[in-house]
């Protein structure tokens, strides 16, 4: 067993003791003596390679999902690694794997399951995806026992067709409010946000790999790799003014604790929900057979949302700005644009600058 | 919320005496009554318990299995496995859900000037609970602990509203006080247990940011005692900005408490260079007698650093005391100063004779002089609930 893997257990298993005090008061604030800092727990952070600007990959092969959801891991292992291939313009998938991640890491891949439990599993990120990147994860030498699968909660980790595993031999599978897990004690402030975070962001993992999926949003338009931090934080209500206008997405996203640890993003647009998400609506989500590879989230969510107003116009229906919701509010993904804005500076919203490199097989 | 929990009161009492403003004799006076009842009623209760699963009150069903909130002015349109802005109250399948029915995740016996009331029985006591949830995020919270917090990440007790009001009987209590987060969030609990509160001949009431729509508002009047309001600042941009609500609901709400005739009183927490521009607090001041009259007790409390806003220092005493000038100079009958203890603003003074009647200092009330709602020197009817 590693040092860093012994490490990573038996933080894990500490939280584990703490969890009953930690939950006390939510995610009351507790004294610095009882909650090691994250230096103590986890290698310094450094910020990964600068994300590639503006560059997203999306890759089609209309055989890798069928009308029941089956996935064909075969098609989707060559469309994971073609396409991180061409993200990084290199011929072997792997060596963009090392750029973002180390054998020493911990690595958090940050799936997305909301809907799960609803029967909303085809709108989730498919576990056959999640398995392809532990298995390019490995292949450069993360050990299995250091990398956790996770998402807001057991339930919806559960729903969207995953085991919940404890910390071993093989990755872990678990939600922010298990009891092992749970929130920091104390409030991460970036502008307007403010939230507790998870511990998978503030301590147990130094590297994360986001696996969002792209999907219309009742309220603010578009949920992809901007939204998706919001299962890691514990007033994720907060982030969704009736208004419609969602900076805070953008505001949380500064946060070093996601901002310089998000390494490659891959998101699962093996479904598309361009309508009534982001619960699914299997009349208004299209079989699309697709993944988005990006390490900017801004671009891969301007495309994402690119996608799902051509969805919507082939379909007869609005674009997402002229949408507004069941209130009469704006559901503009504007947050996106502020995310590009040239202060928060998180990525490129600008569609004629964003250089997209469509693959079909 | 200006309710806090025991325990920080008494760390805020605690810094209180390093700073000089209470003795230790208060000090003690003023938190280990408190102190000792809340851990009582604490241990008697199991911890753990489920959220519940109980159809709100107050909502819409629309299309593809959206629904519209109408309990609040927010108005959330809430897809289908989504919650509200409150965070407590969850779309399943279409209908809408409130998680925290009688699941309480604080629950503590408060002396009735913690939340506080002036005019409502000194010196009784209120059996007071609160579960997760709000609909405003105020940057200064103090109890964002569990205000902002969703209700699987408390700590819940199982406390139906018959066992609220046995509790509360138990542990002598003539109060219910639904409080410290924001109890709009919770209505329906609210309205049961008010309900029964009151064929039982228990007092109720509401510590909120009155940011509730009228329909409610009004069918909670029905069974509550009184009402406190938090008013956040005579502004609708320090309400946007600072609170994430909206100013002209409130003063709808306040309205409509007025034509309800239920008692109610109001606090005004004034935060450092955010609401402590005195015209403001005189257009405040002046609205208030306009609108609701004279006889609002209104208390301009202390602000300490907390949550958001930890940058700011605590309000100067000098500025509370220049608000309740105002206030008083308004035409506000009862103006407070509040969370300064000793300040001779805590007291009740007899609108008419100007006679001292009721002595604080902190949460202990020292003399109380009225008699039968009158004042024992000129007879003048002090407005409140006296017995």
């Amino acid at each position: 067993m590693s040092n860093s893997r012994r490490q990573f257990l038996r933080d894990v298993f500490s939280l584990l003791v703490t969890a009953e005090a930690a939950l006390q008061g939510g995610c009351k604030s507790r004294s610095t003596a009882e909650e090691p800092s994250r230096q103590a727990l986890a290698p310094a952070r450094t910020a990964p390679p600068q994300p590639l600007r503006g560059r997203v990959v999306l890759i089609r092969d209309e055989n890798v999902i069928d009308d029941n959801d089956e996935v064909d891991s075969t098609v989707l292992k060559q469309m994971l690694d073609r396409a991180v291939a061409t993200l990084g313009d290199v011929n072997d998938p792997r060596e963009v794997w090392r750029d973002y991640y180390s054998p020493d890491d911990r690595v958090g891949v940050k799936v997305s399951c909301l809907p799960g439990p609803g029967g909303g599993r085809p709108v989730c990120t498919h576990s056959a995806l999640t398995d392809l990147v532990i298995r390019r994860l490995t292949d450069i030498g993360v050990n299995p026992g250091n990398i956790v699968i996770w998402d807001r909660s057991n339930a919806d980790l559960i729903g969207a067709g995953y085991k919940i595993r404890q910390p071993g031999n093989q990755p872990a599978c678990l939600g922010c409010t298990d009891t092992k897990v749970g929130y920091s004690s104390d409030i991460y402030v970036s502008r307007t946000a403010a939230s507790c975070l998870a511990r998978f962001l503030t301590r147990l993992c130094t590297r994360q790999v986001s696996l969002p999926v792209m999907k219309d949003h009742g309220i603010v338009g578009v949920t992809g790799a901007l939204k998706t931090w919001l299962g890691g934080v514990h007033n994720p209500n907060k982030y969704h003014p009736s208004d419609g206008h969602a900076v805070m997405i953008a505001d949380l996203n500064l946060l070093p604790e996601i901002r310089n640890s998000q390494g490659l993003i891959v998101c699962d647009v093996l479904n598309l929900l361009y309508y009534g998400g982001p619960s699914y609506k299997p009349r208004t989500t299209a079989r699309y057979g697709g993944l988005l590879v990006a390490t900017d989230p801004v671009a891969l969510d301007r495309v994402g949302w690119k996608l799902i107003d051509e969805h919507r116009t082939a379909n007869g229906l609005p674009l997402l700005e002229n949408d507004p919701n069941a209130d009469g509010m704006p559901r503009k993904p504007d947050y996106i644009l502020t995310a590009g804005d040239r202060e928060h500076n998180l990525g490129e919203a600008a569609l004629d600058m964003i250089k997209l490199i469509e693959i079909t097989a | 919320m200006s309710g806090d929990s025991l325990e920080q009161a008494g760390e805020r009492n605690k810094r209180l005496v390093e700073m000089g403003k209470l003795n230790r004799r208060e000090f003690i006076a003023s938190a280990s009554g408190a102190a000792v009842l809340a851990a009582g009623v604490q241990m008697a209760l199991a911890k753990g318990a489920p959220l519940s699963n109980v159809e709100a009150r107050w909502y819409k069903k629309l299309p593809n299995k959206q629904v519209k909130c109408t309990l609040c002015p927010r108005h959330c349109v809430v897809d289908d496995a989504e919650r509200g802005y409150c965070g407590v109250r969850e779309n399943r399948g279409g209908v809408y859900t409130t998680l925290v029915y009688g699941v309480p995740c604080a629950i503590h016996v408060d002396p009735i000037e913690k939340k506080p009331l002036y005019h409502a029985v000194p010196g009784s006591f209120a059996y007071s609970v609160a579960t997760a949830g709000c609909n405003m995020d105020c940057d200064y919270c103090q109890n964002w602990e569990i205000s902002q917090a969703r209700p699987e990440n408390t700590f819940n007790y199982s406390l139906p509203p018959k066992k609220v009001i046995s509790e509360a009987k138990k542990t002598g209590c003539k109060w219910i006080a639904f409080t410290y987060t924001e109890p709009v969030v919770f209505a329906e609990y609210v309205y049961d247990t008010a309900k029964l509160a009151k064929t039982a001949g228990v007092k109720t009431v509401m510590i909120t940011n009155g940011f509730i729509n009228e329909q409610p508002m009004r069918e909670l009047c029905k069974y509550l005692t009184a009402v406190k309001v938090d008013f956040k600042g005579f502004s609708e941009a320090f309400y946007e900005r600072t609170c994430h609500g909206k100013l002209q609901p409130v003063l709808k709400t306040l309205k409509t408490l007025r034509s309800e005739g239920i008692w109610f009183e109001l606090v005004n927490l004034v935060v450092p260079t955010l609401n402590d521009d005195m015209a403001q607090i005189k257009a405040l001041s002046e609205w208030i007698v306009r609108n609701l009259g004279p006889d609002v007790p209104v208390s301009f409390t202390r602000f300490m650093p907390m949550y958001k806003l930890t940058n700011l220092p605590p309000t100067p005493v000098e500025t509370l005391e220049k608000a309740r000038r105002i206030g008083l100079n308004a035409g506000i009958h009862y103006a407070y100063v509040g969370n300064v203890p000793g300040n001779i603003g805590e007291n009740t003074y007899c609108h008419a004779c100007g006679k001292l009647l009721v002595q604080r200092i902190g949460y202990d009330v020292r003399v109380n002089r009225v008699k039968n709602g009158r004042c024992p020197f000129c007879g003048a009817k002090i407005p409140g609930i006296w017995n």
